[in-house]
């Protein structure tokens, strides 16, 4: 599997009505039997616009996914919700989403205590590597890498103009990974010598 | 089939018949067993299935290999333990009938 970035698709090939390639801009030719389009999403908020909620590019939901009408519940990828540790509203397509949205929902319906603040997160396993993220870098101005690119096994922490860490994208680094979901709670900050320094553990990091 | 017993942190106990290859995890969420979460569906990539092995089962169900996704998951996993493994990385077999794990405090 090869996989190219910064490319860009200038035109789809057919013949007898079935794609045969993919054409890009630089001229190369990509012969192929299916291709498979992922170009991002709109939310589907007709039924909400009909029954009046409030909608803004998804269904605006509060931290109990409660819509404007207080009988009404709505979450996953369709809602634009807080996160308080990134301070905005927004949406956030992913399953660990969905899931954080569903506790919240079942403990405002249940009167229980509400979940403990979150750290977006997404992961996704291609072939050998596995690959997992923590936090958005919505404000980062610096990407540290800590680990070797060379053994493939590496994570990039995404850091702001003051040093907090805002994300940190791991590949077959499951540690860096946890670590950093947990500095990127606490908006800790870490100097990117820090954090380039395998000398410190991810666990020392984190403290 | 083999009968996995799941205990919550309050004491209150859950035994659950798990068909043989399906995860302790998988056993758990697939009887509304609360304590566990497995936000990550069961790929070892989120720490939130964690369980403690009961002594007398932990030398049959073993530990994760040092180095492993699993030991660096949960070297991260709220108050872990020696006796600390990921349920979705043990499968259920014959061998565990009667096994008893219980949960930590919290997966978070």
């Amino acid at each position: 599997m090869t996989i190219e970035t910064s490319a860009d698709v200038e035109a789809l090939t057919g013949a007898d009505g079935y794609v045969t390639g993919v054409r890009l801009a630089d001229g190369r030719l990509i012969a192929c039997d299916a291709v498979l389009v992922g170009v991002g999403a709109v939310a589907n908020d007709e039924l909400a616009r009909a029954a009046g909620l409030a909608c803004d590019g998804g269904i605006v939901v509060d931290l109990a996914t409660r819509t404007n009408d207080p009988a009404i519940y709505a979450l996953g990828d369709c809602t634009r919700r807080p996160l308080p540790l990134y301070e905005r509203m927004l949406r956030l397509e992913s399953v660990p989403n969905a899931l954080e949205q569903a506790k919240q929902a079942a403990a405002a319906i249940c009167g229980m205590p509400p979940p403990a603040p979150e750290v977006p997160w997404f992961w996704s396993d291609q072939y050998d590597l596995r690959l997992q993220i923590a936090g958005i870098p919505f404000e980062a101005t610096e990407i540290v890498l800590r680990g070797s690119l060379e053994e493939g096994k590496f994570a990039l922490f995404h850091l702001t103009a003051d040093g907090t860490v805002q994300a940190v994208e791991a590949v077959n680094a499951p540690q860096e990974f946890m670590g950093g979901r947990r500095i990127i709670g606490k908006r800790k900050r870490l100097s990117a010598a820090q954090i380039r320094d395998m000398s410190l553990t991810m666990q020392q990091l984190a403290v | 089939m083999p009968t996995i017993i799941y205990i919550e942190y309050n004491g209150t106990a859950h035994p659950v018949d798990v068909p043989v290859g399906r995860s302790v995890m998988q056993g758990a969420i697939d009887n509304n067993v609360p304590g566990i979460d497995a936000d990550c569906g069961g790929e070892c990539a989120c720490a939130t299935c964690h369980v403690y092995v009961d002594t007398d089962w932990l030398p049959k169900v073993g530990l994760p290999a040092a180095g492993s996704q699993e030991a660096s998951m949960l070297s991260f996993a709220a108050v872990a333990q020696p006796d600390s493994r990921l349920s979705c990385q043990i499968e259920v077999t014959d061998a565990y009938d009667g096994m008893v794990v219980r949960m930590p405090e919290g997966q978070h």
